[in-house]
């Protein structure tokens, strides 16, 4: 496939290998991160909503990630697949911004107004039936990078090899996380 | 969901297997790949999840703050607080180090280091004992306050590249 840049929307193809996007983004750099904006911001707007929970967060988190990806794209390492690096840029940035927002909290005299199990039971942007939100409640519990290893892995089906790409972690101590963050939430759910 | 994820879960978890992994923050069915034709039905069901076009702008978005020639994060400081900031700067981003030698290269000349200071705020406030508390507490409450000056990541960076091995022995 030959590639040329033509316009900013001609090449918005879902389908792109890295090789060619970066290939488009050599001739054109923001034609070229479009396609890979294209290609990448649903997986990813998804695994930080789960992360953070709520629309706006997720939008800034969504933001800062690309802001990332577009700077450091020269950076990227060919040896690795763009979708784990741009994975590991998202689950960075989406930790940071839940530390900020656990400061928040621990510092807000009324917590309440902050927490999140009781605005995502109001959430009108959450479509979930019953035991969905039950679910939700669980993995708010969780401690951040568990509840990260525990999306990446129950909803987004990401293999222990990438996820251990994604998180600089050992495949071992991914499925221990796992493991962990399963029976904690098994243990929440049989409570409800 | 996968078979070898529904494995995972079919002895510990039953409970967990029967919700399911779909996602509860779900749009519209199909509405990714529509996006840009989406409208009618579709387009008010969308309002319930998703801002209208957000994805379509989101690229836009990206480019104007990617492309500012002011860096996005920004700590206002003034002039004679510098000093102070870039000493708390070094004190994190060493704690950082001396918590986390196996992911950083430190050479005999200068340390290079590939972590930013928030990060090493983010991971100090990840800590409980009282010393990396102190230094938190210390930095954001002393020095990283709303003045007239404007600091950024480079200056930061700039500062740590000037820190030798020996300022880092003497301040720990």
């Amino acid at each position: 496939m030959s590639l040329t840049y033509e316009s900013n929307r001609k090449y918005l193809n879902p389908q792109l290998t890295d090789e060619q996007i970066l290939e488009l983004i050599q001739l054109n750099k923001d034609g070229g991160f479009r396609s890979l904006m294209h290609q990448f911001q649903e997986p990813i707007y998804w695994h930080i909503r789960r992360m953070v929970t709520l629309h706006d967060d997720a939008n800034d988190v969504v933001q800062n990630t690309f802001i990332k990806v577009y700077r450091n794209i020269e950076k990227f390492n060919r040896d690795s697949k763009m979708y784990t690096w741009i994975y590991r840029i998202a689950t960075n940035e989406s930790l940071t911004f839940l530390n900020k927002r656990k400061k928040i909290q621990t510092e807000a005299i009324d917590g309440d107004e902050y927490s999140l199990e009781n605005r995502l039971s109001s959430d009108p942007y959450f479509d979930g039936n019953a035991a969905e939100l039950i679910l939700q409640k669980a993995i708010l519990l969780l401690p951040e990078k568990q509840k990260a290893v525990f999306n990446l892995r129950y909803y987004d089906e990401i293999s222990y090899k990438d996820m251990s790409e994604m998180l600089d972690t050992s495949v071992g101590a991914l499925k221990a996380s796992y493991h962990h963050a399963v029976k904690k939430i098994e243990g929440f759910i049989k409570r409800q | 969901m996968r078979k070898d994820i529904r494995e995972e879960l079919e002895n510990i978890a039953p409970n967990l297997l029967e919700i399911g992994n779909q996602n509860p923050y779900r749009v519209p069915a199909m509405y990714f790949e529509n996006l840009e034709i989406a409208l009618g039905d579709e387009s008010k069901k969308l309002k319930q999840s998703i801002p209208s076009n957000y994805f379509e702008n989101l690229a836009d978005q990206v480019f104007i703050k990617a492309k500012n020639k002011n860096r996005t994060r920004i700590i206002s400081l003034n002039a004679k607080r510098w000093a102070a900031a870039a000493s708390i700067a070094i004190l994190c981003v060493a704690s950082y180090i001396t918590m986390n030698t196996n992911d950083i290269t430190i050479d005999n000349q200068s340390f290079v280091l590939d972590v930013e200071l928030e990060e090493a705020f983010d991971y100090l406030a990840d800590q409980d004992d009282l010393y990396t508390l102190e230094v938190l507490e210390w930095s954001e409450d002393e020095f990283f306050e709303e003045t007239e000056e404007e600091f950024y990541d480079e200056d930061i960076d700039y500062l740590l590249d000037e820190v030798t091995l020996d300022d880092l022995d003497e301040l720990l």
